[in-house]
């Protein structure tokens, strides 16, 4: 009866810990797939293939570095752009460009 | 002797108004030229912007510009002028940019876009099968804080969020879900004109 006792406790004490542990667990919906890929648009390294016109003195060179914000116009989303709604699977948006002045600390030592 | 006088009064007020700028034939303008050296995809949109205005407006391209071809406005009155160029290619849309530039009386200035100019993309899976995401950060890896929240609702399982226009460079990557702890990415570089896909779980 002792026994009996002790492995019941035991027992409920494995089922409720499991269940515990469950609640927190996510569930990988395919663990073959690779966690990160990357596509590439293609690009022509070459540059004889294609002309370059002599830029001359007063040129200035593009940057993906976009400093100011500006309003989007609608040729904008005419060109295929989607913007963001709510209740969408798939939602294709502008990169909320990064602001020091918002969000938490980061803290990479306690990870 | 009274006609002499008013005829006198009258082109003397006529030089006056010439003089303050009523003459509407010379005002001061120069030209800006977008060279597309970008090696395979054509500028789908080119906004020309005076620095002080807060929206692009309209896309100056009457058809996309070739890669390798050079598109030229004229006419363009003095000022500094902020530009964008925009493609689209295969897998996101991108774009690249460049600020206050000055425009003087006669001057040909020309921007250049070229492939390493060009912003990236990155997309984030949902790749659980029973969780949502809440909350996404991407913030430089240089930086100390994660800035704001990227996600304006949900994204349920197997779902994705496509973020485009997000300029080059290492990243760290935090994703906030209902269930469990957070995930993290750190160091991932975004790159030019390509698409880095993360399926958390």
């Amino acid at each position: 009866m002792k026994y009996f006792k002790i492995t019941t406790a035991l027992i409920s004490f494995l089922i409720i810990t499991n269940i515990v542990i469950a609640e927190n667990h996510r569930t990988r919906a395919n663990p073959d797939v690779n966690a990160e890929a990357r596509n590439v648009e293609d690009r022509v390294n070459d540059s004889s293939l294609f002309i370059s016109i002599n830029p001359g003195d007063n040129a200035v060179e593009m940057s993906s570095n976009s400093k100011r914000v500006k309003n989007n116009t609608v040729t904008t989303l005419a060109t295929g752009l989607v913007q963001a709604q709510s209740n969408r699977k798939d939602v294709v948006k502008k990169y909320n460009r990064f602001s020091d002045k918002q969000g938490e600390k980061k803290n990479k030592k306690n990870i | 002797m009274k006609v002499f006088t008013r005829l006198s009064v009258i082109s003397v007020l006529v030089s006056l108004l010439m003089a303050c700028g009523g003459g509407h034939g010379h005002d001061a303008t120069g030209t800006v030229q977008l060279e597309n050296n970008n090696s395979s995809l054509s500028i789908r949109e080119f906004n020309l912007s005076p620095s002080y205005q807060s929206s692009w407006g309209a896309n100056q391209l009457f058809e996309p510009l070739l890669a390798g071809l050079t598109f030229e406005i004229s006419s363009v009155p003095v000022g500094d002028y902020d530009v964008r160029a925009h493609v689209r290619g295969e897998f996101s849309n991108y774009s690249t940019y460049v600020y206050d530039i000055p425009v003087f009386e006669g001057d040909i200035v020309t921007v250049i876009s070229s492939d390493s100019g060009y912003t990236g993309s990155v997309k984030i899976v949902n790749g659980t099968i029973d969780s949502n995401i809440t909350a996404i950060y991407i913030s430089p890896s240089s930086s100390t804080t994660w800035g704001g929240n990227q996600v304006e609702a949900d994204i349920v399982p197997s779902g994705s969020i496509h973020l485009f226009d997000t300029d080059t460079g290492l990243y760290d990557v935090r994703i906030v879900w209902d269930v469990g702890s957070d995930t993290f990415y750190y160091d991932k570089s975004i790159e030019s004109l390509s698409l880095l896909t993360l399926t958390a779980s």
